[in-house]
């Protein structure tokens, strides 16, 4: 039971499936709470990063309070946290869900539920969060708005009337839908009187303040001077500021049970205030961490090398820098024949990694080699011993495995009916084994297969898209580990292994997969001074082979009078363009290479 | 002067302020035969005559070529009385930072030098020859268009000194002059070849070009053919650059016309070299062939990065530490010069890196190779330092040979020069780096330094 002096705080957030629009939605919030002024306003505020603006999609978690005066004229303050829409960021709804009492539930008047509404949906309910169905683009003329209420009913339960029609473009519907929030939601339960317990669903690197973790105050309050712990850690600070979440920053004196915002403490990376952990009074004895928090779990593995080796230094920092703001991205030093010092690092999936290379890229003016991505297989031994392997190169001699187990997953697929011949094709192919199929309705389908993530990773997302122009839909989540026949494909360039580019492949694949990935290269890899053999071999047998020819022409003729500086510069020019290249062996290799087998069509 | 060689006279002449005629005989390595791989490139001799060199940039053309970049324009009796004050006045500016160095040899380029009159191609060396301290039997080069060429200006040439003369022929086929817009006749080359002999010339070089649009196999085997049976002292055979700006280079990166493909030029040039070794020309650089002896001194200057002082709107200068490149423009040029500012558009200091990188590129332009002891002792270590363990690197993958002396650029690699070049040069800026962080890396061993070149 909520106690009365939280009875006028709501929080909650918007899920949905990437593009029905939740952040559009939330500007409208924003704008008719009249948290930001008409100047602040711009399309999608929330959406900082430039990247986010960029591709579309949110990748952070976001929070901002507002306060609305409903039709009943009571003042409430109003929580929202926008989260991320990406299959490989589904961890990071489940944090932010967990601040939350409620959820809006955002589905598009023409696409209808997918494969995201549906597991969001799930975890909200897991929550035990009270869920407001909307419908969103009802001013598009495509819009189905009744069909798409019936999904809604269907799926949840809430009885299709009841689901709200909106435009979070045009803003009709939007007041209806603040209305059913402040009535449909609770207000926090939690004890105001208790010590302090506050969950951190996100935390965020402040260049001036340090670690700035984003709180839920569950119980008790929080203030600047507070002495508090962490309990993951037991580390002990003391506060020195809390604020509410705003556009930026803004300070108060107290954070209270139910509220959302945030405290700086001095902590000075996120490995001491690790989302997920429970922020507790320095004092109190005996506190229970809050639950409700996932382990983050990479997925996808690749090392991270810098082009140029007076960059290494630059990359430490810049994934230290990164940690503090991504608690997904984990990493650690490893060192490759062909490309030196440089980083292994876990990821969620191909997106998140493809996102911190950019980052890494943009926001530190890197230049990056990524080898081939890889999943973590555990390595039985003859000896009896297991090693797990999430780097080809490190695959044991063929000569002591006794066995390979490789991580599988569920992955749920939504699909209107047409494209599900093709689905199915799609991940029997990738090795998938069928679980079941339901229809959400008539027309739409709703199949779970047990594949191994190994085929998920790389491409699986975009041909999954492909063989269903665009309306299929994906969620996974772990699902263990199997047996299974896999084996390390070797590259060999002029006859030198390169470690970077093995990848580890099922043994049905190897032949073909080796043959197309030397095609590959062989368009990537630049002409040479001389021939360059691209070979594929599996366990020192060559499957396949390509020549690259010799370049024939290389040669400034004329000196131009004496002009040394020019032909100076054009030679700087023709040397960078070199070290921009790896120089493995005899053979020189440009980044793209590194991702061969990323662009491999299968 | 190195052995084998003849004088046939000595000068300058005090009276006239003129240089006479200086004639050379076959040096070591042509004894041995000019085609050993291990022997050719510029001798001994020719490596020592190349001592310091004056270039003069005379800025005319009676029309402009379509692939020409260079800075020149059409003549006027304005344009040219403007040119010849600035550059008395740019004469003026040089020659007293200059007192110290004897120049070896004299370049008249261009532009087309043999476009200016007898009158004022007269009034330059006059002015040269007091102004600068020329040595005897200096090598004096002026290039020439085959039109241009007529007995008054072969007589003014040769009196004021000039002992060799470069003649633009680039081809001898009738519809490539066209392409490359050439004004002279195909058969014109051989009658100005025979006219310069007839005045006395015995250094005659032609330029040839290649790799440009429309030519073919046979067309070039009809330029060498043609180019042979004249039989000149040497040779500069150049693939055609398509520069922005130039009719032809536009044409080109627009789409509009082709180049013969990479592998074509590549053929074209190996034709070339066999064909003009064949007759006993060695290539002594990249682009330039010549009888056993016959080696442009001025070239070797910039080759082996000796000092030279540049004249002339575009015209650059090296005094052995600092580069200039002037104004491109004559107008620009020249203005400055009038208004008693400098006539640079470019100043560089040269560094230790910038230094040891010239030294690099260059001498490996040269069949001999780069000669670190060509070089004075600071930049010999600097070239140790920097680039030993690239060189080093560079025979063992099989981009260089070397006999312990020098590094050379094997054949059938001259025609990617600039790739080995860059190699080794990308090679020794991650050499230093690798020194660097492997001892910053706590747990790998420092490794030594890396070993000087042999
Ligand atoms: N026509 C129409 N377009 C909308 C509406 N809401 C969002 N959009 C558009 O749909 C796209 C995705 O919206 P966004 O808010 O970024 O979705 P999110 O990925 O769920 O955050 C954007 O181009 C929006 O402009 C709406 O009500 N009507
Ligand atoms: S003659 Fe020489 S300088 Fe003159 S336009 Fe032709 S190429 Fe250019
Ligand atoms: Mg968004």
């Amino acid at each position: 039971m909520s106690d009365p002096r939280l009875a006028h705080i709501r929080n909650f957030c918007i899920v949905a499936h990437i593009d029905h629009g939740k952040s559009t939605l939330a500007d409208r919030l924003l704008e008719l709470t009249h948290t930001l002024s008409p100047q602040q306003m711009k399309a999608q505020v929330l959406d900082d990063m430039d990247l986010e603006r960029e591709k579309g999609i949110t990748i952070k978690s976001h929070a901002i309070a507002m306060e609305y005066v409903a039709g009943d004229g009571r003042t409430f303050e109003l929580n929202l946290i926008d989260t991320p829409g990406h299959v490989d960021f589904t961890y990071e709804v489940s944090r932010s869900l967990a601040a939350c009492e409620g959820a809006v539930l955002v589905v598009d008047a023409s696409q209808g539920i997918e494969a995201q509404t549906l597991s969001n949906y799930m975890l909200a309910r897991e929550q035990g969060l009270a869920v407001v169905g909307a419908i969103n683009k009802v001013d598009l003329p495509a819009a189905r708005p009744d069909d798409a209420a019936l999904e809604i009913e269907h799926v949840t339960g809430i009885p299709a009337e009841k689901v709200l029609r909106m435009s979070a473009k045009t803003g009709s519907g939007v007041p209806e839908l603040l209305e059913q929030i402040v009535r449909d939601i609770p207000p926090p339960a939690g004890d105001p009187d208790a010590p302090l317990r506050a969950l951190i669903f996100d935390s965020k690197f402040d260049q001036y303040r340090g670690v700035v973790a984003l709180v839920r105050v569950v119980d008790g309050a929080v203030r600047s001077g507070d002495g508090i712990r962490f309990l993951s850690t037991g580390k002990r600070y003391e506060v020195t500021e809390v604020g509410r979440l705003r556009l930026g920053l803004e300070p108060v004196e107290t954070l209270r049970a139910g509220q959302v915002g945030y405290v700086v403490a001095g902590v000075k990376t996120v490995a001491d205030a690790r989302v997920g952990d429970t922020v507790g009074a320095a004092q109190a004895e005996g506190l229970r961490p809050l639950p409700g928090f996932r382990e983050v779990k990479s997925m996808v593995f690749s090392g991270l090398y810098p082009m140029v080796p007076e960059q290494y230094e630059t990359l430490k920092e810049a994934l230290g820098k990164l940690v503090l703001n991504d608690a997904a991205l984990v990493w650690e030093p490893e060192t490759s024949v062909a490309l030196g010092f440089g980083f292994r690092c876990g990821f969620l999936g191909l997106l998140h990694m493809e996102i911190v290379q950019e980052r890494l890229r943009r926001e530190y003016q890197l230049d990056l080699i990524a080898t081939t991505p890889s999943v973590e297989y555990h390595v039985l031994l003859e000896s009896g011993g297991l090693v797990t392997v999430d780097n080809p190169s490190q695959m044991p001699p063929a000569g002591d495995i006794a066995a390979i187990e490789e991580p599988y997953v569920l992955a749920h697929v939504l699909t209107p009916a047409e494209y599900l011949g093709n689905i199915m094709k799609l991940c029997q192919d990738r090795r998938g084994v069928f679980v079941s199929l339901d229809y959400l309705e008539e027309k739409r389908a709703r199949v779970a297969y047990r594949l191994p993530l190994a085929e998920i990773v790389l491409d699986y997302y975009d041909r999954l898209k492909s063989v269903s122009r665009g309306y299929a839909s994906l969620d996974y989540e772990f699902d263990g580990y199997r047996e299974g026949d896999v084996v390390k494909l070797d590259i060999l360039l002029n006859g030198d292994k390169v470690d970077a580019l093995s990848t580890i492949i099922h043994r049905d694949n190897a032949y073909e997969w080796g043959r197309s990935l030397c095609a590959k290269l062989k368009e990537l890899i630049p002409r040479q001074m001389f021939q360059v053999a691209v070979q594929a071999a599996l366990g020192g047998k060559v499957v396949a082979r390509e020549t690259i020819g010799a370049i024939r022409k290389n040669v400034t003729a004329k000196c131009y009078g004496g002009d040394i500086t020019r032909k100076r510069k054009l030679l700087e020019k023709q040397k960078e363009g070199k070290r921009r290249m790896k120089q493995i062996g005899t053979v020189e290799v440009p980044q793209e290479a590194f991702l061969a087998v990323l662009k491999v069509e299968r | 002067m190195g052995r084998g060689e003849r004088r046939t006279a000595l000068g300058p002449d005090p009276e006239k302020g003129a240089l006479t005629v200086v004639r050379e005989g076959p040096c070591d390595a042509a004894r041995e035969g000019p085609c050993d791989a291990a022997q050719e490139g510029p001798c001994d001799a020719a490596r020592d005559q190349a001592r310091a060199g004056l270039y003069v940039h005379v800025p005319f053309c009676a029309a402009r070529c379509s692939y020409c970049d260079f800075s020149t324009g059409t003549l006027s009796v304005a344009k040219l009385g403007r040119y010849l004050d600035a550059l008395e006045r740019e004469i003026a500016r040089r020659a007293p930072p200059a007192a110290g160095l004897r120049f070896t040899s004299v370049f008249f380029g261009g532009g087309t030098p043999s476009a200016i009159g007898a009158a004022a191609f007269e009034r330059i060396a006059r002015v040269l020859a007091a102004a600068f301290d020329i040595a005897p039997g200096a090598e004096f080069t002026l290039e020439a268009n085959p039109e241009s060429v007529r007995p008054a200006l072969l007589e003014a040439w040769s009196a004021a000194g000039v002992n060799r003369l470069s003649l633009g022929a680039q081809s001898f086929v009738p519809e490539e002059l066209a392409t490359l817009a050439r004004i002279h006749a195909a058969g014109r080359p051989a009658a100005a070849l025979a006219l310069a002999r007839a005045h006395g010339f015995r250094r005659l070089s032609l330029d040839l070009m290649f790799g440009f649009p429309g030519q073919t196999a046979a067309s070039w085997d009809r330029t060498l053919e043609a180019a042979l049976a004249l039989a000149p002292e040497h040779f500069s055979a150049y693939c055609l650059i398509p520069e922005a700006g130039t009719p032809l280079g536009d044409a080109v990166l627009a789409g509009a016309t082709a180049l013969p493909a990479p592998e074509a030029q590549a053929e074209a040039y190996e034709v070339l070299t066999a064909r003009l070794e064949a007759a006993g020309y060695g290539c002594y650089e990249t682009s330039n062939f010549c009888r056993p002896g016959a080696e442009a001194r001025h070239n070797l200057v910039y080759w082996l990065r000796r000092p030279y002082l540049g004249l002339g709107p575009s015209a650059h200068g090296f005094d052995g530490a600092t580069r200039y490149g002037n104004h491109r423009a004559l107008q620009r040029w020249a203005a400055a010069l009038e208004a008693g500012a400098p006539p640079e558009a470019e100043v560089e200091r040269a560094s230790e890196e910038s230094a040891a990188a010239e030294a690099m590129m260059l001498g490996l332009r040269l069949a001999t190779g780069l000669r670190p002891a060509d070089h004075p002792p600071a930049l010999r270590a600097a070239l140790e330092r920097r680039y030993g363990a690239a060189l080093a690197a560079a025979v063992a993958g099989g981009r260089l040979v070397t006999d312990g002396a020098s590094f050379r650029i094997p054949r059938p690699l001259r025609f990617v020069a600039d790739d080995v070049i860059a190699w080794i040069a990308a090679a020794a800026a991650r050499a230093r780096v690798d020194s660097r962080r492997a001892c910053s890396v706590p747990s790998m061993p420092c490794p030594s330094p890396p070993s000087p070149a042999a």
